[in-house]
Formats: structure tokens, C-alpha cells, sequence
């Protein structure tokens, strides 16, 4: 089995440095260099976007909790994929219209404030870091479980392998991985899926049952089977998605606007192929594995029901699989990290760029060392929910309402920010604060709406100047927009 | 041409031969509020769709408790998702025409 495990994992990291690092390089600028000179088509794109998204989550966690805590988890996918119509229908195109590259970016444009721009970059460092603990913790339960390695061989492999990828390229480099990576990750899944569905036989649906219950969830509400849980996850994954850095800085590796959105569809599309994947190792897993952590099911699986040489190829199999949707979301996220962190430093460059994504790496590795394995689902869905009560009332009010202000932005990011903070410590602490504390997504995401929409009603002195042309830069066509309303890009921003 | 009086152009000139739109009603700028509106309808369409399906399959499925159903719901909703991208994207590229 070892053997076999260490040869796919391996061969994956081996393949996503070598994909980054063999792509001709055509970065004249820091611009370019994280964005892939907006040169890459929509579908490959999308299946970046989709490869990203679909992380350590996605391909263990998630049908190990359906596998664990039964069917009411059968909607997590389903909230994940609602997410991208949700960033289609209201920020893809006049985000990328608005030429701002990162979320602080576009909160310095939009609303004219440089100190409101360090204060989102610290969000954005905080999701980000969110996302990569989750990827490490799973690649050191991938490594112990099946190798029996110790855990940080498996976070120093992932880490080592995502800033290789990511230095030799940035953005560009990364697409070209992930998109690699998606296409073995569904080969991977849906093949080994396959055969122990071929083995089972439609028997492991009869074992399963349908209906919520009352339990326990786990940060943010993860892997709560009660109807108000679950709602609350699939809240917080809806309105999530637009937040995350990782996900948002691909739309400016479009040409336009309208690229955007059909990179956007292509995303759906390949992610609603891709959700086939939890529900069937849930389901299996239910049935086949029984005492195993969430996400060690679906690792598991192939040996039990099949012990002997072709259970272990399936394993090695399935683990390079596993890694490559590691090193897919810890490289995208490190990029957008990093490229969001350097922006705010003094002199950026290329070289504070490779410096602040070194730093983030260094921080991540330091907070999974101390803190203790936690299922993949929880981590993420923390790093959902705070994007959701942070980045999105600001995107969403940023883009569609002219009256927003600096000091609503602010406040809202506070509030939003240190309810959802609140409530998961209290949670996690042991504090009871009633129903409330395990729902923060139902709570923050209001309030900070509501936060953002009255003090910037408040403080109507505070509207930027030039809220007029901004909102034409976002919402005209580029067809109609005049050349002083549409720039493809503004390279002298960076130097701010 | 030479009889006409010379005017001074303070705005640069729409480029020849793109299409004019309906927004570009002869040298007015196109109006950036109306198509703002049009789009956030359009858009608040979309969005309360997803959220309708959201909560409701979920709800709909306490009286469907047959595993299957489950399954069998929760990849439709992924075939839901598609196609209210596919609209979306039709709809919004219509407005910008």
C-alpha cells in the first residue's frame, strides 16, 4: 500500500511543478505575472476556477460527512455549486470590468481608501489562511493514514510543491496546474468511484436513510444534520463563494466582462459534474467503512471492499487524486494571498510578491503545527462564513448601490467579521449563547449588511468622487463604455 | 461638407461602425443608471431563484424520506444550477446588446 501511495502522490507533485514550470514565460510585469496576461479561454479557465474550488473539501471531507453523519449532508454540494450562479448573476462582469485585480484592490478603487485596503487584506489573509490549514491538515491525514508517515511530511510536500508552482509562474503557472490537475482529479475519482460502485452493487443505497436530526455541528455549524444547520451551511456557501480570494482573482484572467461571465458557466458546468463525486463515496462509504474520520473514508474505502493488490493500485490511486486538489487550492490561494499581501507592502514587485506568498506559507505551516487535525469541512466552511458576512455586502452593495461609503465598508467588515469571530470562539470555548451560537452565518451576514447600509446613510460626506464614472467603468459593455470609461487594465495602480 | 459650421467635439466620437444600441440613443451617453436597473433585475431574478431552491429542496425533501430521493435530488438541483447559469448568461449579454 505504501508503496503504492507514495508513487501517486509523487508522480502529482512531480507533474504540478513540472506543468508550471515548463509554461513559456511571458510575464513582462507584476501585472501579468499574476494574472496570466488575461490570455487564458473561458472553459480552461473554468476548469482552474472548478479545480481550485474543488479542494480537500470537496473530494474527502464532504462525502466522508455524508458517509459519517448521513444524507441531510447531500446538500453541501449542492450550496457550493449555488454559489458560482450567485457570483454570475451579480459580481463576475462588472468586476472584472472594474480592472481592479484582488478584493483590496477594488475596495481601494471603489471607495477611494487606503487604510480600508490593509484592513480587507487582513480578511483576505484570513480566509486564505483558513483554506490552507484545511489543505495541510488533509494531506498529513492522507500521509499518516495510509504510509504511516508522520503528518508534517504531508504538509511540507503540499507547501513545498505550491510555492515551486507558484514562484516559477504565478498566476499564469497555476492555471495551466489546476486545470491539469481537475482533469486528473475526474479521471481519478469517477474511475475509482466506478469500480467499487461495479463491486458494491446497488446494495449500499438501501443502507442508507433520508431525514435530518438533531446533532451537534462542528466550527461555523459544519456537519450539523438538523434542517436549520443545514441551512445555515448552505447560507454560508451561497453567499461565501464571491469572498474567496482564490476564486475572485480568476475572473481577471479574462479579456472582459463577458469572458468572465462564460467562464463562470463553464465552472458550473464542470462542477455539476464533479458533484457526482461526494454523493457516490458517501454512499458507498456508509455502507462499506465503518470508524474512520470524515475525511479518512473515502481513503479507505477501495481497501476495504477490495483487499489485495487491486485495492492498494485504487488507494495510490485515490491519494493522488487527493493531492492533487490539495496542491490545486493551497497554489491558487497562495498566489491570490500572496499577491493581495504584497500590494500593501511599500515597493511592489515580483520580488515581494515570491516574498509575501513565502510568509503567508511560513504562517499557515506554523498554525497547522499548532493546532490539532480538524475535519476539512469545518476549516473551509469557517473561511465560507467569513467571507460571506465580509466580502460579500461589500462586493454586492460596492457594485449595485452608488451611496456606499468608506466608513460603512469598515463597519461592516467589523461587525460582520467579529460576530462570526464571536460565535464560533464561544462555540468552541464552550460558552452558550443559545441557538445562536450555532448558526453564525444566519447572524453575521445580516448584520453586516445592515451595518454597512446604515452608517453609510449616515455618513453621505464620505461618498467617493467620481462614484458616476465608476459605476459606468463596471456596468457598461465595453463596446459602448467610451475609451476614458474602460481601461483593460491600470498598471499604475500597482505602484500605490 | 463645407457649408457646415464647424462644431468643437468635446467628447471623443462613438468609433465608426460599431453597432449603435439602444442605449446610445445619437451623441447622449448611454444611460448608466437605466441599464444599472436593468441589470440588478435581471440579476435579483437570478439570485432569488437559487435562493427559492436553496431552502426549498431541502424543506421539500422532510417529506420525500426515501435515500434515492435524496440522491436523486440533490444532482437534479446541480442540473438546476446549470441551467439558471445558462439563462443568466443569455439574459445579461441580451441587456448589453
Amino acid at each position: 500500500m505504501t508503496v503504492a501511495v507514495l508513487t501517486g502522490i509523487a508522480f502529482v507533485l512531480v507533474l504540478g511543478v513540472m506543468v508550471g514550470a515548463a509554461r513559456p514565460r511571458r510575464a513582462s510585469g507584476v501585472s501579468d505575472f499574476y494574472v496570466a496576461a488575461r490570455a487564458v479561454p473561458p472553459w480552461w479557465n473554468g476548469a482552474a476556477i472548478t479545480s481550485e474550488f474543488t479542494s480537500a473539501a470537496a473530494c474527502l471531507g464532504t462525502a466522508g460527512f455524508i458517509a459519517t453523519r448521513g444524507s441531510p449532508m447531500l446538500w453541501y454540494p449542492m450550496g457550493a455549486a449555488a454559489g458560482f450562479v450567485v457570483v454570475l448573476a451579480l459580481v463576475a462582469a462588472p468586476l472584472r470590468r472594474s480592472g481592479t485585480y484582488t478584493l483590496p484592490d477594488f475596495a481601494e478603487w471603489r471607495l477611494r481608501s487606503a487604510p480600508l485596503r490593509r484592513f480587507t487584506t487582513c480578511f483576505v489573509l484570513a480566509i486564505g489562511l483558513t483554506f490552507l490549514i484545511a489543505q495541510f491538515h488533509a494531506a498529513g491525514v492522507v500521509v499518516r493514514l495510509l504510509t504511516g508517515l508522520p503528518p508534517w511530511l504531508g504538509w511540507a510536500a503540499v507547501a513545498a510543491a505550491a510555492l515551486a508552482a507558484a514562484v516559477a509562474g504565478g498566476q499564469g503557472s497555476v492555471t495551466s496546474v489546476q486545470a491539469s490537475q481537475f482533469l486528473l482529479k475526474v479521471v481519478v475519482f469517477f474511475g475509482v468511484g466506478a469500480v467499487c460502485w461495479w463491486m458494491a452493487g446497488t446494495g449500499s443505497l438501501d443502507r442508507f436513510e433520508g431525514g435530518y436530526r438533531s446533532g451537534i455541528g462542528g466550527l461555523a455549524g459544519a456537519g450539523d444534520p438538523s434542517l436549520p444547520g443545514v441551512l445555515t451551511v448552505l447560507l454560508a456557501c451561497a453567499l461565501g463563494t464571491m469572498g474567496l480570494p482564490h476564486v475572485i482573482v480568476r475572473v481577471y484572467t479574462n479579456r472582459d466582462g463577458g469572458g468572465a461571465r462564460r467562464s463562470i458557466v463553464a465552472t458550473q458546468v464542470m462542477l455539476a459534474v464533479f458533484c457526482v463525486v461526494p454523493p457516490l463515496y458517501g454512499v458507498l462509504g456508509h455502507a462499506h467503512v465503518h470508524g474512520g474520520a470524515a475525511d479518512e473514508v473515502v481513503l479507505l474505502l477501495p481497501a476495504r471492499m477490495l483487499p489485495g493488490a487491486l485495492g492498494e493500485v485504487l488507494t495510490g490511486l485515490l491519494a493522488a487524486g487527493a493531492f492533487a486538489a490539495f496542491l490545486a487550492t493551497s497554489g491558487g490561494v497562495l498566489v491570490a494571498v500572496g499577491g493581495a499581501v504584497s500590494a500593501c507592502l511599500k515597493r511592489a514587485g515580483v520580488r515581494s510578491f515570491r516574498v509575501a506568498m513565502a510568509a503567508v506559507l511560513l504562517v499557515a505551516l506554523a498554525l497547522t503545527a499548532a493546532t490539532g487535525p480538524r475535519a476539512s469541512v469545518a476549516l473551509m466552511l469557517l473561511g465560507f462564513s467569513l467571507s460571506a458576512a465580509t466580502f460579500c455586502p461589500m462586493l454586492v452593495l460596492g457594485i449595485w448601490w452608488r451611496r456606499l461609503t468608506d466608513a460603512g465598508v469598515a463597519a461592516g467588515f467589523a461587525l460582520g467579521g467579529g460576530v462570526t469571530a464571536t460565535l464560533v470562539v464561544s462555540e468552541q470555548a464552550g460558552v452558550n449563547m443559545g441557538v445562536l451560537t450555532s448558526y453564525p452565518a444566519p447572524v453575521a451576514v445580516p448584520v453586516a449588511f445592515a451595518a454597512m447600509v446604515v452608517i453609510s446613510l449616515v455618513t453621505p460626506g464620505r461618498i467617493p468622487r467620481g462614484v458616476g464614472p465608476m459605476m459606468a467603468r463596471m456596468h457598461l459593455p465595453e463596446h459602448l463604455a467610451s475609451p476614458g470609461t474602460y481601461r483593460s487594465s491600470f498598471p499604475d495602480d500597482r505602484s500605490s | 461638407m463645407t457649408g457646415e459650421r464647424r462644431v468643437v467635439v468635446s467628447r471623443s466620437p462613438a468609433a465608426l461602425g460599431r453597432p449603435r444600441s439602444r442605449f446610445d440613443c445619437g451623441d447622449a451617453a448611454p444611460d448608466v443608471s437605466a441599464i444599472v436597473a436593468r441589470q440588478l433585475r435581471q440579476a435579483l431574478l437570478t439570485v432569488g431563484a437559487v435562493a427559492g431552491l436553496l431552502v426549498g429542496v431541502p424543506v421539500l425533501a422532510l417529506w420525500v424520506p426515501a435515500p434515492w430521493a435524496w440522491v436523486a435530488l440533490s444532482l437534479a438541483v446541480q442540473g438546476a444550477w446549470v441551467g439558471l447559469a445558462v439563462r443568466q448568461l443569455r439574459r445579461a449579454e441580451r441587456l448589453e446588446r
